[in-house]
Parts: structure tokens; sequence; C-alpha cells
């Protein structure tokens, strides 16, 4: 194979372009909302996308770090609901008891993940099937535990007021969305932890062959996931005070949509963190123009499917593979054709 | 070039090639290719591992496309590559690695095998299969209810020529059916092949075993890179002369000299008894500063060798000793971490992280000496990886390049240079020039050379004797899982390998199943589907 490799042009514009599409996209619709829905530029408007968009982009984040390992979450609306009651539950309505609260919501979503993650990295099991399974369990846990709380129960005063505040004029849930983001742009980049774990997911069996403990962190990251469920479900219960037990519903499909568009590759290894926030907020901007333009929340779904649709079409995996063939068709042009002619024996 | 224009006497064609060319990217894998089998003749084949013969066969059994030429089955053209085609004309072919239905039991393997319109009524098809069993006097005593997965390696390559002789055919492929076969199968096999051919059936044998093919063929064919080159009569042909032909002149090929060792040299790879998934028992060390090649036909063993030695599939007995700590071989890391480096042949899959650059490829088993308290020191690593860079001669327009857009042997190259940053005590390097350009070859086989001169002790496989007798200080040639013959570095040449290969002595009762049952063939790749 002597096919000469592209220049470092190329190749650079190759590795980026899969994350390009959503930046397109974040602007294509902040022009379309200020044409036809200059309500969705608002202020108002603007903070709720803020903390909306970081919920999701939070729960997004746990999701893309185990689609880089070729894997998949169905389990993220059970474990941000359990979460979100446990702070109901533990909290008690009393604001000494906030932390303890928090820190058994983030142990409720590491235990989920680790469950998972036997399941799937020790066990071999179909991780689709597997996290839906857990996720099914963790549902019917929740409305057995949330039969136990007198009515109307909310989360302590202390800890709803402070998600209420803003700080530099953004919710203090948009910061720790900020945060959880660049610090997986730094383990990623900067730490032989992040690098290992990139490698695992780009070929686990390759990285069994150089002795990287392929199983560990496939254990991990589903832990490590868990906890960012929980970190979600924490904020979403200090914004709704009392939530209910369908309050994430919205986040089985919404996160994997935002790592899809976010051009993060399904057979793993490759993934960003910033394009994968930026796709969680394209996706909360564009339910709120729907929500500015009126239109009917069964349109609404209609939309938000065909967006994840159109998403998957134009990023990622695609963009690469059209361009590897656009190469691959050059270089067979290029190869010399075989100028010999067979001389045909005679019986 | 051949002896084309057989002497019309009398016996139908059954299979002809003509002209037949075939090219896989940059390989040609058959060039101009003539071939025929006529009714009632046994035609072998025989050439090195990638030769063509396996393309010859994918081409006659309609599996693989050629580029040009005709593919005849019986006097009728075969038009478009169809396997399902060329057995409705008549040809049947036992695979080498077996295409048994391992969860089926014997009889319904059998009976998906025949065509429709041969098989008995679904409810008798038990005693169908055991009579046939019978007919075709294999010395193949089989439980029509066993399962084919639950067959011995020999069993197996024998139920597999049974299986295509149930579809009773007008010409018979067999591809390398003695490689599991002790002496007395390979005579039960012989006295079968001998039976069909006296009912007019026209057997093409592709072998390596030089005084198997002997025995039994009538006229043999020798390609070598894809050529064909000439037909033999049997009676009239003798070993060395067919091995010249597979040989053929030595032509240049340039290999880096072993700069004079160091004097003292320490044992660093101790083999002792070794036994694994189809292979053993073998012993063998390695000094440090060593180069020993594994040279063997295919299927002889070699990839269930490296799988074990790194750790990747246990072993069942044996001692091995990596710098005089031993190895327990149960997982990669481990062996990893006492000094053990394998350089897999399947590196796309096995070996290398495609969508990641060229430094994450290169610098995944050295993470330790490029991070300070978990934190990469990029600046240092990037130092590092640009130098092998340009001291291994890889060709890539940046650091970041993902190595799935790098040529055969600039991959190769990458992977060769984790052994430059880590610096083990053992590389195993399983076909490391592999779909590896010409150009490049003579790069790695300089930076394996680097790497023994610096101390390692590197043990390699290859099909290629000529890379064995130039890069090699001394080869050990394994046949039927064992070390056969250890040729020593004053005698290695091309010729030499060959002959030690092709030679193929009989079958040591401990390389095939010990318990008499039966192993499912060991997968060389886990998990790589």
């Amino acid at each position: 194979m002597t096919g000469r490799a592209p220049s470092a042009a190329v190749t650079r514009f190759v590795v980026a372009s899969r994350y390009m599409p959503v930046y397109l996209a974040l602007v294509v619709l902040i022009i379309v909302a200020s044409i036809w829905a200059p309500a969705t530029l608002g202020g108002p408007a603007l903070s709720a996308v803020a903390t909306a968009g970081a919920l999701l982009g939070i729960t997004a984040l746990g999701q893309m770090l185990v689609i880089m390992t070729a894997g998949i979450d169905l389990s993220v609306p059970g474990t941000v609901t359990i979460a979100a009651l446990l702070m109901v539950g533990v909290g008690g309505q009393s604001d000494d008891r906030i932390l303890l609260a928090m820190a058994t919501a983030i142990a409720a979503g590491a235990a989920i993940g680790l469950v998972n993650g036997i399941l799937i990295g020790g066990f071999k099991l179909n991780a689709l099937i597997v996290t839906l399974a857990v996720g099914q369990v963790v549902a019917g846990l929740v409305s057995r535990y949330v039969r136990t709380f007198p009515v109307q129960s909310a989360v302590p005063k202390a800890f709803s007021n402070w998600t209420a505040t803003r700080i530099f004029g953004l919710s203090p849930i948009f910061w720790i969305g900020a945060a959880v983001t660049l610090l997986l742009i730094v383990a990623l980049r900067y730490t032989s932890v992040g690098r290992r774990f990139q490698v695992v997911g780009a070929n686990p069996v390759a990285s069994n062959v150089v002795g990287v403990r392929v199983t560990l962190n496939q254990i991990l990251v589903y832990m490590v996931a868990g906890v960012f469920y929980a970190i979600a479900g924490i904020a979403i219960a200090g914004q709704f005070r009392n939530p209910g037990v369908n309050i994430a519903s919205a986040y089985l499909l919404g996160p994997i949509a935002a790592v899809v568009i976010g051009g993060a590759s399904l057979t793993g290894g490759l993934a960003s963190p910033l394009s994968t926030f930026a796709a969680a907020f394209f996706l909360t901007g564009l339910n709120q123009m729907m929500r500015a333009l009126g239109l009917s929340t069964n349109l609404q779904f209609v939309v938000f499917g065909l967006v994840i649709i159109g998403g998957m079409l134009v990023s990622g995996d695609r963009i690469i593979k059209a361009v590897e063939r656009l190469f691959r068709e050059r270089r067979r042009s290029k190869r010399p054709g075989d100028a010999q002619t067979s001389m045909e024996a005679t019986g | 070039m051949t002896d084309q224009g057989h002497p019309m006497d009398g016996s139908e064609t059954v299979l002809e090639l003509t002209g037949v060319s075939r090219q896989f990217g940059a390989v040609r894998a058959l060039i101009d290719v003539s071939f025929d089998c006529r009714a009632g003749e046994i035609h072998a084949l025989v050439g090195e591992n990638g030769s063509g013969k396996s393309t010859l066969l994918g081409i006659a059994s309609g599996f693989v496309e050629p580029d040009r030429g005709d593919i005849r089955i019986a006097g009728k053209p075969m038009r478009r590559d169809s396997p399902a085609l060329a057995r409705r004309l008549g040809l049947a072919m036992a695979y080498q690695d077996g295409s048994a239905v391992g969860m089926e039991p014997v009889k319904n393997n059998f009976y998906f095998a025949a065509p429709p319109d041969q098989r008995p009524p679904y409810w008798r098809r038990k005693k169908w299969a055991r009579r046939l069993l019978g007919e075709f006097d294999l010395d193949l005593e089989l439980f029509p209810d066993v399962p084919a997965g639950f067959l011995t390696l020999a069993e197996r390559q024998l139920f597999e020529v049974a299986k295509a002789l149930v579809t009773d055919p007008k010409v018979l492929l067999l591809d390398e059916p003695t490689t599991a076969l002790g002496p007395d199968e390979v005579e039960a096999l012989h006295r079968t092949v001998l039976a069909c051919k006296s009912r007019g059936m026209g057997v093409v044998y592709v072998s390596h075993r030089l005084p198997e093919v002997l025995e039994v063929a009538d006229r043999i064919s020798v390609l070598r890179d894809g050529r064909h080159q000439g037909t033999f009569d049997a009676k009239s042909t003798t070993e060395p002369e067919l091995v010249e032909r597979i040989v053929g002149r030595p032509f240049e090929a340039a290999f880096p000299s072993a700069t004079p060792r160091f004097k003292e040299t320490r044992e660093v790879l101790v083999v002792d008894g070794l036994q694994g998934q189809s292979f053993g028992p073998v012993s063998f060390t390695v000094e440090s500063g060593e180069i020993v090649g594994i040279a063997g036909a295919e299927g002889n063993g070699q990839p269930q060798l490296f799988d074990t030695l790194s750790g990747r599939t246990p072993p069942r007995a044996g001692l091995v000793t990596c710098a005089g700590k031993e190895l327990t071989l149960v997982s990669t890391r481990e062996a990893v971490g006492a000094g053990v480096m394998l350089l897999p042949g399947n590196r796309k899959t096995e070996a290398l992280m495609g969508v990641l650059g060229v430094k994450v490829n290169s610098t995944i088993q050295s993470l330790r000496r490029f991070s300070f308290v978990g934190f990469l020191r990029r600046r240092s690593e990037r130092r590092s990886v640009a130098e092998l860079v340009e001291e291994l001669e890889i060709r890539t327009p940046s650091l970041d390049q993902p190595v799935e857009f790098l040529s055969g042997g600039n991959q190769q190259k990458v992977s060769v240079s984790r052994s430059f940053l880590k610096e083990p005590e053992v590389i195993l390097a399983y076909e490391p020039t592999q779909g590896v350009d010409v150009g490049s070859r003579f790069d790695i086989y300089r930076a394996l050379r680097t790497r023994a001169d610096s101390g390692a002790a590197l043990l390699v496989k290859s099909s290629d004797p000529i890379e064995l007798s130039g890069l090699c200080d001394r080869v050990l040639v394994m046949s039927r899982g064992t070390i056969t013959e250890e040729i020593p570095g004053d005698e290695l040449d091309e010729v030499r390998i060959v002959e030690a290969i092709v030679r193929g002595p009989g079958m040591s009762k401990a390389a095939r199943s010990p318990l008499g049952v039966a192993m499912p063939k060991a997968p060389t790749s886990e998990g790589s589907s």
C-alpha cells in the first residue's frame, strides 16, 4: 500500500470536521430565531435556555463518555429521578441535611453506574439492553420510594433558593455545567487517565494487547456517567422544589441526541465535550424557539425527532466516511492500470 | 511456460481456469494463471504461503472474483462468481478452517451440505449420515448426533472432506487437508481421495507437504508470487526439483547486518514445555540481542503460541520466564508489565487505535514516562515522538494524523515505535512486514535489529523464508504445534527453511487434543468482530 497520505491541513480539517456541524447549526438557529421568533433571544428566555441547556448538557456529557466506549446508557432518566427524589427524601426539608442528601444522591448515581458497568464491562452484556433494564428497575424503586414521602414535600429551602440565585446573570446550574465541561476537556486532553480511557474506547482489543485495563475502564465510565446524571438530578430537584417521578423522561433521548449532533463517533474513541455541550444548547434553544412560535407539543416532538435524524445524517462518522471515500477513489484512479494483456492459453 | 496442451486422452476436463489474474490492493495475488484438472486425476497445487494457492481456490470455488480470466467447471463456464453456482456445476471444497456449523450435529451438517434433490427425508437423516460416513471410508467414526464443534481438529478436517463428498462432486478441492492429521489419518484420507479418483472425480489437492503430495498426486503445479511456475508429472519429478521451483531464484532483498553481539548475553525468554490451545509442548530460549525466527506453514500453532506468550490466551501447561521472572500468562497486563511486548500481525484490529493520532498510538505503553502526577507532559511527549518519527522514517503529515490514514508500512512503524519508548525485554513480532510496502520493509527490519542490539530478545513469526533468513539469527520450524527443527545461523538460507517446512515430519500425538475430546479451534483474535 503505497497510497500517499493526505496533507496535514487536510487531515486537520477531516479530524475537526466531525465537530463542525453543531456550531454551524447553532449559528443558523440564532439567525432563524432572531428573524422569526425574537422572543427566544430575550433575557428571560435566554436565562431559561441556559439552565435547561446546562441540565441537558451535564447528562449529555455522561452519555458522551459512555458512547466513547462504544456503549450507550438508557438508565439516564431513572438515575436523574432517583437523585432528584433523594434530595427530597434524605433532605427532609431541613437545611442541615443538604450536603448529606447530595452525597446520597451522588452515591446512588455511582452505584447504578457500577451495576451497569459490571454487567457491561465485566460480563460483556449488551449495553443497550442492560441499561434499559437497570433503568426500569430504578424507576420501579423510585415510584415505591416516592410513596413514603409526605404530600407536597420539597427539597430543603436553602438549596432551592440557591439554585434560583444568579451568578453573572445566569443560574448556578449553568456554571456547574460549564465547570463539568471544562473538567472533561482537561481530563481527556491533559491527563494519562483520560488518554487511556480514549484508547480503550477507540479499540478495546488493541488496548488489551498493550496492557491497558479495559474492563476497569469500562466499569468506571458508567460510574462517572452515573455521577453526572446524579448531579443533573440534584440540580433539577433544586429547580423544581418538589420533583415528581416523571421529571426526567426527556433525558432518555435528549442526551443521546446531543452527543450524536455533537459529532461523537458511535463506534467509540472520538468525542468532544465542548461540542457536546454546545449541542445540548442547540437542542434546548430549538425547543424554546418552537415554544415561542407556538407550535403544538405534538408538532414539537416531530420537529425534535427530525432534527436528531438530520443531525445524524450530517455529523460524525458519516462526514469522515465521505471524506475517506473521496480519498480512496482518488487513490484508485491514480493506480497505474494493469497493462499486461493475458495470453489466452489454448488447450 | 507450462505444459499446456495436454494430450487429449479422452478424459474430460472438470475444472479449467484460463488466464486468471487477481489483485488485492497493491498485492498481485495471481498473475495470468491457467490451471486445469481432468476427471479421474489428482492435481496437486504447491507453493509457499502467499504464493496464490488460496486465491486460486477462492476463484475456482466462486468466493473470489477474478480481475480477468475464465472459469469452467465440468465444461460449463462460470459467468459470475457465486459459490452456489460453482456447487451446482459440480464443484465441492474442503476448507482448511472448516465450514461446519459448530452448534449443529454432524447429521444436520451433512443434510444441509447435500443438494436438495439428494437429501433423504428429514427424519431419516441420522441413518443416512451414518451410512455416508461408512461409504467415505475415512476411518471417521462419528455419532451423527454430536455437534460438529465437539470434534477434534483432526476429525474436523476429515469431516470437512466428508461434507464436501456429500454433494458427489465432479471436482473436489482440498485446501491443506492434512495440517491437523496424524500419519494414520493421512493414509485414510489418501485412500479416500484415490477411491474418488478411480470413480472419475477430479481432485485438486493443495498442500505444502511435498512427501504427501508426491505420494498421491498425478500432476503437480507450482505457484510462486502469484505466477504459475510449471506443471510436472508426479512420477518423473523429485522433491528437490520442486523445492527449487517453489523457492525460485534468490532475489535481492536488503537486510540490516547484525552488529557484533555483546560480550555477555543472557537468556531473557525461557519457554519450557509450554502447551496451549493447538500447540505444544514447545521449549526454547531467546537470548538478549538475538532475533529468533518462527517458521512453518500456516495453521501449525504459531498464532496460538504468540497469543499465549503475550498473555492473551492462558496456557495449559509449561513454564515461561522473562528476564528471570516467571509469568503466569493469565493477562496481557501482567505480560506487558514483565516486559513482554506483542506486535500483533493484524495491525488494524489488534495493534492500533485507528481513529487516534500517531502520537497517542505511539506512547500508549509509556504514558508513565510522559506524565507527572497524572498530568501528561505533552511537550516532552511530542518531542520524543517527533524524534522517533524521524528515526523510523514514519511518513505522516503530523503527529496527530489518525493512523488509519497511514499506509500499512507506516502503521507498522507506529506499532514498532512503541518498543522504542518502552524498551521491553522481549518483543514478539507476528508477521512484522505483512501488507507492508517493499520500501518500508527495510526500515522495519532495521528498527527490529536496533531493538535487538540494545538488548531486547526478539521472536519473529514470518511466513516469508527470505525474511526469516535475512533478519534472524536462527530459526525454529514449527509443524503441527511443535518445534520440529532448529536451523542455526550459519545454515540459514531460504532453501534450507523451505525444505524444513515442506518435509512435514510426522505428527506428535501431543499436538492433538490430549483428552481425545475436542477443543473448538482457538480464535486467533479474541473479540475482533
